[in-house]
């Protein structure tokens, strides 16, 4: 394969993904100095004070993550994907077995037993096995049929197993979201796959009569967030209430904003909660308003875009489903965070890429936006 | 390929449209329900704080403050909702004992309201204050568990060690001072959800806390000292039945109504007296007069700025027409008089000692009564206006101020004495001879008796009792009222002569003129509680339109069902049957329900029998049950000897000393009956008059035949040695005996004498009459005794006039007028 510094490579890697990506955490800083900025008092306050009321601690720390994840794109993207293939399986059991592992050793926080903690540093196992099933997936999925794809259940058998070992140990976190997310991905590869009709409707109807089953799996905690978002019980564990406060937040943003700098930005009086994450998207909804968010859903937009076509492009097989899986990875993300925001999707842990603060997401998204320019530049 | 790329494509397609879906829920956001949000989110994070300007003061009738607004300075105590954590408690719990420690050095108090208390035994309980609704007590339960943290099932025990330890109170401290230090933190909790709000950790604190709290602020985290208002009355408990108090409100309509004139869920109100009729304009808390500052909070409750505030108004002062020094005379002489009746009472209650035991034991070994409390109070005549008022015992207002004690309120609370209660207004009771006068001026103005007619006194009234006891005078000596006429009848107060005048009267016309002199409507007086008088007649006796048990005026007719159920019991065992409770009951309602309707008594009480009981009528009508029962329905059947009993004060008749008081002022004006009134005028803070009263005519006499100067005349006599006149002894020797009028009235409540509730009216100057008195004292004996207040009252009013009249004298070189 050519290597990274080859010049037809250089030229053929997508710089407006590239731009994109850079776009999107920009975009992303200055929303989180927004939502830590310390709330402005007083009307005389020069635009001295408010500057020097951004508490820029955040931003710095995002800015450094982008760094360390830029330096692990470069990386992966200087690799044979072959390779990166090839080694896939054990990539996958190795991710499989610290997830395991979890549950013996991990440091639990915030109810969920998701998070090692390595020298102060948070690290979750579950956003790399995002990318560890992705090319599991893929691997198997674009080696082992033949052009008509999967004909029968027994075709199913593995791949879905390569899902649903994550997806389950994932589940008992618990972390639904991460798990449904794992679940989009895996959706999204399977939609490109030939697969026969009668699978596929097999599948749906199994699906519908295991829905039973499924609820009476679910944590009190998950349940009642489903209860609160289809609107059938008061909120009890405030949930619909950050909710609330997210909506308001957006809403009174109107068409443009109430700016970076503006007085009683609810975000910034900490009505938002984990505003600087989870609800990032109603920090920009307030302080940038319809135009700031639908300039987001636009870089979203395109960045999706960008990402479909590389798929498109690539003639191997492999390739092309582990940059599917991407963007099925980055939607299921994009969609589920700022529906919550918005009050039309339920309340779950997930961030909003290259936006939200966060190394974990950043770096996962930065080594899946590495291997997505590998094959786009390698066709 | 090409498959897959199509898939690849729909893909993209299925991701598209859904973004459009976020698309369309941000402009649904940000573009159509804007303004809702915007709304919205300033609602939820701004707030209102309150502030009050102080409340009107309340003034006697030439501008001297009886109860005003005292600036005063609290401690409050601030806890910034950020900082909760464990080290902040110790903290904080730390500078909570230094303050107590600085306020108990200066000789103030911490204010504690911790519900978990102990007794004498070391046994913790929890105190709710005087509640005993047990739903109201478990309410307040689960609230204070709730906001406290504390587990459903803890004991108090269990409750006040986890709280000592969860606030860091050092282990050695005991009880008494933990207490202190937890209630604090109580409120803090109690306003936890309006943490913006401070605590009052003490409120009337003296200067010497004020500066050392001010100049040690820095270590004393969250302390201050702010300047706030303590409602104070500098004459204590003079004309406190008047004035009144503020406090708590309890009432839910109440409530309700101060919630809808904008008053905080808190705020304190008046109660009682002046403070509470005169609320609205006094105060300054409702929503309109209270300041308000809107503030922009955080999440925790930390305030970030000050949006918008308005000044905070003053109430308006009400002045009184209560002359201070006449009230404070008033008082004392009534006080003084009620405690030398109760001596005499002693001695004379000694004196026969075994008579009056025996009459203590056939009544079932209930005690004499001596008098104990009582009423009295002045009128001006020409206008209605109250000049003083006096209950005794009074009670001190300044007790109240802060909320009061306990012990305070179970004192006030004692049933015999009843300091709460006000006598004048709220007491009513036979009035005795003191209504003659109505039945005078009745007879006269129906035409029943002439001025001139006089009748001999033939002691007993046999005109309409021809056998058993028939009513009588209380002169027992004919020959010392012969040739009553009406000024003279009222003089030696006969009896017979206004039995007479009754019994040609009738009820119905001593009812109307009754009604006209005002005694059986309340007097618009500005106080809670005034009570309706009412003079007897057939429905005040029993009315069968209302209720047997419940819906009378008073008890009789309730006995005498339960006589009736008694005897019809009686037949049922003379027939041999025992008849149930249910039937014996419902057969003796409609029998008591026969008095006061058409129907013929004997036939109507005979098939009631039948109807409910199944005794033939051959045999009631046989065996004259009917009239045995007739006999029984006797007592509350109207009948003549009740008319003419009414005309002399007595029956059922109970009237307040208030309406008797503008009935007597009637007389003495010559004819008007005006309502009564405390309230001169009302003064807004910069000295604009808001409000000024003037009398309000109820009825008038219309005496265009002069009838009133006989009465007047036989009122004159009643204090005259030379007329020997009923209150004449009492009056010997008193300056001003020529030139006043007055009654006495003494009322039965019982067979011992000593108990008569003893009324005195009387009015001062008697050509042109100034103002009217009134004397009332339960269990005072005999109206005569309860002259000396009245006395006293109308020699220091008229020393008084003179002495400003007095001063008043021009210089002799100066022009005569």
């Amino acid at each position: 394969m050519r290597k990274l510094t080859d010049r037809k490579t250089l030229r053929s890697i997508d710089w407006w993904l590239v731009a994109n990506i850079f776009a999107l955490v920009l975009y992303g800083l200055l929303s989180i100095a927004a939502a830590m900025a310390t709330a402005a008092t007083g009307e005389e306050a020069t635009l001295a004070d408010k500057l020097a009321n951004l508490n820029l601690y955040y931003v710095f720390r995002q800015a450094i993550w982008f760094v360390i994840g830029l330096v692990a794109m470069v990386f992966i993207m200087s690799i044979d994907y072959n390779t990166i293939k090839d080694m896939s399986p054990l990539i996958y059991w190795i991710n499989v077995g610290i997830l395991a592992a979890l549950f013996v050793l991990g440091k639990a926080t915030n109810n969920a037993v998701s998070w090692y903690t390595f020298s102060g540093i948070g690290f979750q196992p579950s956003e790399l096995c995002k990318l560890s099933m992705l090319l599991m997936l893929s691997r198997v999925l674009s080696q082992g049929f033949a052009e008509d794809g999967i004909q029968t259940f027994r075709d199913l058998v593995k791949p879905v197993g390569i899902v649903a070992i994550p997806f389950v140990l994932i589940a008992l976190q618990p972390d639904m979201g991460t798990a449904m997310v794992i679940a989009c991905m895996a959706l999204g590869v399977f939609f490109v796959v030939r697969i026969r009709k009668k699978i596929v409707l097999g599948c749906v109807g199994g699906f519908v009569a295991a829905l039973p089953l499924i609820w009476l799996v679910l944590s009190t905690t998950q349940r009642n967030r489903i209860r609160v978002f289809l609107g059938l019980t008061n909120d009890a564990t405030g949930t619909e209430y950050n909710v609330r406060m997210s909506q308001m937040a957006i809403g009174s943003g109107g068409v443009a904003g109430k700016g970076m700098f503006a007085e009683g930005n609810l975000s910034q009086l900490d009505w938002v909660p984990v505003k600087e994450s989870d609800f990032i998207f109603s920090v920009a909804g307030e302080t940038f308003g319809f135009i700031g968010g639908l300039i987001l859903i636009l870089l979203y937009a395109s960045l999706l875009w960008r990402t479909i076509r590389i798929a498109i492009k690539t003639r191997d097989r492999f390739g092309s489903l582990v940059v599917v899986g991407v963007a099925s990875m980055m939607f299921a993300h994009i969609f589920e965070n700022m529906g919550m925001a918005m009050g039309i999707m339920p309340v779950t842990g997930i961030p909003l890429p290259f936006v939200s603060y966060g190394g974990s997401s950043m770096l996962t998204n930065m080594m899946a936006y590495g291997l997505v320019l590998n094959i786009g530049s390698r066709w | 390929m090409e498959a897959r790329n199509r898939q690849i494509f729909r893909l993209m397609a299925l991701f598209g449209a859904l973004l459009l879906v976020l698309v369309g829920a941000l402009f649904n956001l940000t573009i159509i329900s804007r303004d809702k949000y915007v709304a919205d989110s300033e609602d939820s994070k701004t707030r209102t704080l309150t502030v009050q300007a102080n409340r009107g003061s309340i003034l006697d009738s030439s501008g001297t403050p009886l109860a005003y607004d005292k600036t005063s300075y609290n401690i409050n105590f601030y806890r910034d909702p950020v900082q909760t954590g464990e080290k902040w408690r110790a903290l904080y719990t730390d500078v909570i004992l230094e303050t107590i420690a600085i306020l108990e050095k200066n000789g103030n108090e911490s204010i504690d309201t911790f519900v978990i208390r102990r007794n004498e035994a070391g046994e913790y309980y929890f105190y709710w204050g005087a509640i005993t609704d047990e739903d109201a007590i478990a309410a307040r339960d689960k609230l204070w568990r709730g906001n406290m943290t504390i587990d459903a099932d803890a004991t108090a025990e269990e409750a006040y060690n986890t709280l000592r330890q969860r606030y860091m109170i050092p282990d050695d401290l005991p009880y008494e001072d933990a207490a202190k230090v937890l209630s604090v933190w109580q409120e803090v909790q109690n306003l936890a959800f309006k943490s913006y709000v401070p605590v009052t950790v003490a409120s009337d604190v003296d200067a010497s806390t004020v500066a050392e709290i001010t100049q040690r602020s820095d270590e004393l985290m969250g302390m201050s000292a702010v300047q706030s208002f303590t409602r104070t009355y500098p004459r204590g408990s003079m004309a406190a039945h008047v004035i009144g108090y503020m406090g708590k409100v309890y009432s839910e309509t109440t409530l309700q109504e101060m919630k809808d004139k904008g008053y905080s869920t808190d705020a304190l109100a008046g109660i009682s007296g002046i403070e509470s009729t005169m609320e609205d304009q006094l105060t300054s808390a409702s929503g309109e007069r209270v300041g308000k500052q809107v503030v922009e909070v955080d999440s925790r409750g930390r305030i970030q700025r000050v949006l918008s505030s308005t000044e905070a108004t003053q109430g308006n002062d009400v002045q009184l027409t209560i002359d201070s020094d006449l009230q404070q005379k008033l008082e004392d002489a009534l006080e003084a008089n009620i405690k030398s009746i109760n001596e005499t009472q002693q001695q004379i209650y000694n004196s026969k000692l075994e008579s009056y035991k025996k009459k203590e034991q056939d009544r079932g070994g209930r005690e004499t009564r001596f008098a104990t409390s009582g009423g009295a109070v002045v009128l001006d005549v020409n206008t209605g206006q109250v000049l003083a008022l006096a209950s005794y015992p009074s009670y001190d207002l300044n007790l109240f101020t802060g909320g009061i004690s306990e012990e305070d309120y179970a004192t006030l609370n004692d049933p015999i004495s009843a300091p709460l209660f006000n006598k004048v207004i709220s007491s009513k009771a036979e009035p005795g001879s003191t209504f003659k006068m109505v039945t005078a001026y009745a007879g006269l103005a129906e035409g029943e008796i002439t001025p001139e007619e006089t009748i001999d006194c033939l002691t007993e009234f046999t005109e309409i009792v021809q056998q058993g006891k028939a009513p009588s005078c209380w002169q027992k000596d004919p020959s010392k009222h012969t040739g009553e006429n009406v000024t003279k009848a009222l003089k030696d107060s006969c009896n017979y002569y206004f039995y007479t005048v009754s019994n040609r009267l009738g009820i119905d016309k001593i009812n109307k003129w009754s009604d006209i002199f005002g005694l059986t409507s309340k007097t618009g007086i500005e106080l809670p509680g005034e009570a309706t008088g009412y003079v007897a007649n057939q429905q005040v006796l029993y009315d069968n339109q209302k209720d047997i048990d419940t819906g009378q005026q008073n008890s009789k007719p309730y006995l005498v069902k339960l006589l009736i159920e008694k005897q019809l019991r009686s037949y049922g065992v003379l027939r041999g049957v025992e008849y149930s409770d249910y039937q014996v009951e419902r057969a003796a309602t409609r029998i008591v329900q026969l008095v006061g309707s058409e129907q013929e008594l004997g036939p109507s009480i005979r098939a009631i029998m039948r109807e409910e009981l199944d005794i033939p009528e051959s045999i009631s009508y046989a065996r004259r049950w009917h009239q045995e029962i007739s006999s029984i329905l006797y007592e509350i059947t109207w009948n003549p000897v009740q008319t003419i009993l009414t005309g002399i004060g007595q029956s059922v008749t109970a009237v307040t000393p208030i309406a008797l008081a503008r009935y007597i002022a009637a007389i003495a004006n010559g004819g008007t009956v005006y309502e009564t009134s405390l309230i001169k005028r009302i003064i807004a803070p910069d000295g604009t008059i808001v409000q000024e009263n003037s009398p309000k005519v109820v009825s008038t006499l219309n005496d265009t035949n002069g009838y009133l100067e006989y009465i007047r005349e036989g009122m004159r006599e009643v204090v005259s040695a030379e007329d020997g006149g009923t209150a004449a002894s009492m009056f010997e020797g008193f300056e001003y005996v020529n030139d006043m009028a007055a009654k006495t009235g003494t009322a039965q409540v019982s067979k011992i004498d000593l108990e008569n509730t003893a009324w005195f009216v009387a009015y001062t100057p008697f050509e042109k009459p100034e103002i009217a008195v009134v004397v009332y004292i339960p269990n005072g004996y005999s109206g005569a005794y309860a002259a000396p207040t009245a006395r006293d009252i109308m020699q220091f009013y008229r020393d008084r006039q003179k002495q400003e009249q007095n001063n008043n004298v021009p210089n002799p070189g100066g022009l005569v007028q």
